[in-house]
């Protein structure tokens, strides 16, 4: 079957603003329950091999397309080089550079910009998004939020929880990781650990079939049009008489 | 890159597609409130593959729409408004006419299912919900049928620019439109094109021959443009995925008559 569903469908499915979360949403008190993702409560720890966990914030989970996706040049971008005019120069190509895929972001907003509240000092080792599909908890308030799960009085294991969660990757700035910190040890004396981004933007390559041919498939397609490269530079092209 | 399955699983992402896909309300009375429209494009040419759907980039080169000797003459043949026939509305509200098929008159569409505990009260006079029909579950992500009979002229397109090629025998793609997409306008999205030029040669002496577009969608503004469905089009028994009426004869580009559009997720 060649019909294709664009990732786009979850904006287009569950964002208050567009047509189809628009045309039921004075309907009833408990129309939230219809999205899954969009407008939750959410709460972001940060927990160490033992599950205690070293820092916590509340804020909002959305799909997220307002920002070209920041995916890994080498893996998903795609550059290809073209003839603009019929000048036998060099200056007749012009090259676009890291064309990305435009696929929804599930995005994490946290409250505080910036700062995640430290409980407990150690090291880094994961990081867990949990969203409140129900919305009983607040997106600003954490001690809405049961204790166990955020104050770090005792360690807490998400996975056997049974709520919704995201595991993230954890790094250091110079790591691809989604969550990036300057240290992964952390002192509670600190009392914040700071983000890099006043949001956190998580992408799903592989959304509602395999997209991992992509790149490849469109670099094909590009280098199958006469006078457009994936691989060449202006100088090489103009060489090589294209 | 993170699972998504202990955050949404397969089940959710079924629920959220199904959300889209099928209409709460329609509105029945003359008030037009029913608030949403599905819009369906008809394209000729070349079917774009699923890499050229996520990048929002088509890269098009000659023979993909008109034969390589037309090019020149239809100077925008490779860019995707050439190849557009135009739209049809399919409409929660409103009457039907000649573009526009209307849930509950002409077109019948599998309702909202929504989760437990979950009620929709319209305050609106005439608003009515629509049930899903019988044996639908949240794996569909939407299920419309027409009535067979009636023919939809395509809006706002260039159904005239590709009528005329197909007289001139120019086509590349046949008789029939081949590819749709849906949206949530009745506008293609804002593209911007890139004209690739062939070097000067014996066969291009000025070096005015174009050997292809690269078109890339903006995707971050009018949002309702975005294709959420793209599909082909042919007639029944071809396997296409929108399957349609053998149109009149000299009418293949100016109409279209859908049967059904029913997608089920796995």
């Amino acid at each position: 079957m060649s019909l294709v569903i664009h990732p786009v469908v979850l904006i287009a499915a569950e964002n208050r603003t567009r047509y189809a979360q628009l045309s039921i949403h004075e309907s009833s008190r408990d129309i939230h329950l219809t999205r899954k993702i969009e407008y939750k409560p959410a709460l972001l720890i940060v927990v160490d091999a033992q599950n205690n966990v070293l820092a916590s914030t509340v804020g909002t989970t959305y799909w997220s397309t307002k920002e070209r996706s920041n995916l890994s040049p080498s893996q998903h971008g795609v550059n290809f080089t073209y003839r603009t005019s019929n000048a036998d120069a060099v200056t007749a190509f012009s090259q676009t550079v890291n064309l990305q895929p435009l696929t929804p972001a599930l995005r994490f907003t946290p409250y505080q910009d910036f700062d995640v509240a430290l409980r407990n000092s150690g090291t880094i080792a994961n990081a867990y998004l949990i969203t409140d599909r129900n919305e009983q908890y607040s997106r600003i308030d954490i001690e809405t939020w049961p204790s166990e799960m955020w104050r770090g009085d005792e360690p807490f294991d998400v996975t056997t929880s049974g709520y919704k969660y995201l595991e993230l990757t954890v790094g250091t700035e110079q790591s691809d990781a989604t969550l990036r910190f300057s240290s992964l040890d952390v002192d509670q004396n600190d009392q914040v650990i700071k983000l890099i981004e006043p949001h956190i933007n998580v992408y799903f390559t592989n959304f509602l079939r395999d997209w991992s041919n992509a790149k490849a498939e469109l670099e094909a397609r590009l280098n199958s049009i006469e006078s457009v490269s994936t691989t060449q530079s202006p100088q090489e092209m103009l060489d090589a008489g294209l | 890159m993170s699972t998504l399955n202990t955050l949404i699983n397969d089940e959710a992402v079924k629920e959220i597609v199904h959300r889209w896909g099928s209409p709460a309300y329609i509105d029945t009375s003359s008030e037009n409130k029913g608030a949403r429209n599905y819009y369906l494009h008809g394209f000729v040419g070349r079917v774009p593959t699923p890499a050229e759907l996520l990048y929002g980039t088509f890269a098009m080169k000659e023979g993909d729409v008109v034969t390589a000797d037309a090019t020149e003459k239809y100077g925008f043949s490779l860019d995707l408004h050439f190849p557009h026939l135009g739209s049809i509305e399919l409409s929660c509200d409103h009457t039907d006419n000649h573009s526009r098929a209307v849930f509950g008159q002409s077109v019948r569409a599998s309702g909202l299912i929504l989760p437990e505990g979950v009620r929709l009260e319209s305050a609106i006079e005439g608003m009515q919900t629509l049930p899903p029909l019988e044996g639908v579950t949240t794996s569909w992500m939407m299920d419309f049928s027409f009535d067979g009979q009636k023919e939809y002229t395509w809006n706002a397109g260039n159904r005239n620019g590709v009528i005329q090629a197909g007289r001139e025998n120019k086509l590349t793609s046949g008789d029939l439109p081949t590819w749709f997409m849906i949206s949530e306008s009745s506008s293609l999205p804002t593209m911007q094109s890139y004209k690739v030029y062939a070097p000067k040669s014996a066969t291009n002496p000025d070096g005015t021959k174009v050997t292809g577009y690269v078109s890339h969608m903006f995707y971050d503004y009018q949002p309702e443009r975005r294709p959420i469905i793209v599909g082909t089009i042919g007639l029944v028994g071809s396997g296409a995925d929108l399957q349609i009426e053998l149109p009149r004869r000299g009418y293949e580009f100016e109409t279209i008559t859908p049967l059904s559009l029913r997608i089920m997720m796995q």
